[in-house]
């Protein structure tokens, strides 16, 4: 069974984000969601990962299920080398992580901390956490943001290529992004957010 | 190379801070020869040898032992406190309402108005422990405030998303983003409890204590001693201070805390 979010209503700031949102995703398949930037595509990925909850209705479909998530930023712990940040999520099995670190490209840059790699690098070391974490559901909230042709290439080739998470979710506003990615397109629109 | 730059840095700045001090004894002995007088300022080398004395003494080691106890008491309690109750302060604002001007009290009032007035409150062996404990909570806890404000959120909701748990965000997330606060607030307050815990013991006559001694020389007009038991105090704080940075390297190893300009 593939997730639906029924009938969700979310203020954030006073302002209506969603207002009574419908859409149900597939099992499988990567669903672009297209749109201008603030209208309110992130915080829809915030709450099907559980960081943010509804004000009304509901996400069927996520509870129990491992959801990935890419956020647009890094996040990685500043005070963690890049092996500690991906062997976090993996139960401190920090063989494991070595082996994520290569298949990102980053074989022997493990003791580095966040602050000595490049953006870039940084950018694959969010990317290997993600895809080691696994599970049913990877959230990609503008994962290209900030990276060159090169390595936004880089970063997309190891993402699809990965078997992980049957069900891909990405938020973009780039329309080639979302044709070169997408098995689906939504085009939404918003506040609220709503299918255009 | 490297280590061989870096060893000359270390041994010129040594040096360096060698001649400052050769400089300022220079200047304590020339105001020592100009006043004359034993009774207002007594020279450099009979303070020396008078620490030495002292130190053959059993009761020298006594109150500086005491004494250290006093101060590493209080700050210990600080530091727990302080720890205990910013998290609450943060998370509950009329808790931090209630205890603003508490703290403000506290640290704008003169140390000597505290210390006669907890030696009306509590009995005098304890007042020492009390004043330190009360020059490092304020700072220990608005530090961690300060640091529990700070926690990136989106490090936070990282945590959430992947499901770290309760006892791993702690550790992982806040702990090392609390750490440079604490320390700060750590190496800041020592020195301030360890200067208000003897002027404590000196106004509360604390027996067997430094700042008993500085009292009783004081009193029997020995400037000597005044001027020994006084460098002892500034020998103990400049050692307190070191092993304070020794355990925040040690510190630092777990959780980085030496390191902003590792990470930061």
């Amino acid at each position: 069974m593939g997730i639906e979010v029924r009938n969700a209503w979310k203020r954030l700031g006073g302002q209506a984000i969603f207002e009574g949102l419908n859409l149900k995703f597939p099992e499988q398949g990567t669903i672009c969601l297209f749109g201008a930037s603030g209208c309110g595509k992130s915080t829809l990925l915030n709450c099907i990962a559980g960081i943010i909850s509804l004000d009304q209705g509901e996400i069927i479909g996520v509870s129990g299920k491992k959801i990935a998530y890419l956020f647009q930023e890094d996040r990685l712990l500043p005070w963690a080398t890049a092996q500690e940040n991906i062997s976090i999520v993996l139960q401190n099995r920090e063989m494991e992580a070595e082996k994520w670190l290569a298949y990102v490209g980053l074989a022997g840059e493990g003791n580095k901390y966040p602050r000595e790699l490049s953006g870039g690098m940084r950018r694959r070391v969010a990317i290997a956490r993600a895809l080691a974490y696994g599970g049913d559901i990877l959230l990609l909230d503008e994962p290209f943001r900030g990276l060159d042709e090169e390595n936004k290439n880089v970063a997309a080739n190891l993402i699809w290529k990965t078997e992980t998470a049957p069900l891909k979710i990405l938020v973009t506003h780039d329309r080639h992004e979302a044709e070169q990615f997408g098995d689906e397109i939504w085009f939404l629109e918003g506040p609220p957010l709503k299918k255009g | 190379m490297m280590h061989s730059i870096i060893r000359n840095k270390n041994l010129i700045a040594a040096v360096r801070k060698i001649i400052a001090a050769i400089i300022w004894l220079g200047v304590w002995q020339v105001i020592y020869l100009a006043v004359g007088q034993e009774i207002l300022v007594v020279s450099p080398a009979r303070v020396f040898q008078r620490i030495l004395e002292l130190a053959t003494q059993t009761e020298f080691w006594l109150d500086t032992f005491n004494s250290m106890i006093h101060v590493l008491e209080g700050f210990a309690a600080g530091v727990v406190v302080g720890a205990i109750l910013a998290p609450f302060t943060v998370k509950y604002r009329f808790l931090n309402d209630l205890f603003r001007p508490l703290l403000n009290i506290v640290k704008a009032t003169p140390v000597a108005s505290f210390i006669i007035l907890v030696l009306v409150w509590i009995p005098s062996a304890y007042v020492p422990v009390f004043i330190a404990f009360l020059m490092v909570l304020p700072v220990v806890w608005g530090n961690i405030g300060e640091g529990i404000r700070k926690i990136d959120r989106n490090l936070l909701e990282m945590a959430d998303c992947y499901r770290f748990g309760k006892w791993k965000t702690f550790q992982r997330v806040t702990l090392p983003s609390v750490m440079p606060y604490l320390v700060a607030a750590c190496t800041t307050s020592l020195g301030l409890a360890w200067k208000a815990g003897i002027a404590a013991e000196v106004l509360s006559h604390a027996k067997y204590s430094i700042g008993g001694e500085i009292y009783d020389a004081k009193i029997y007009l020995e400037t000597l001693d005044v001027f020994a038991w006084t460098a002892v105090v500034i020998l103990l704080s400049v050692l307190l201070e070191k092993l304070m940075v020794c355990l925040v390297r040690a510190a630092g190893k777990k959780y980085n805390v030496e390191a902003e300009e590792k990470w930061g």
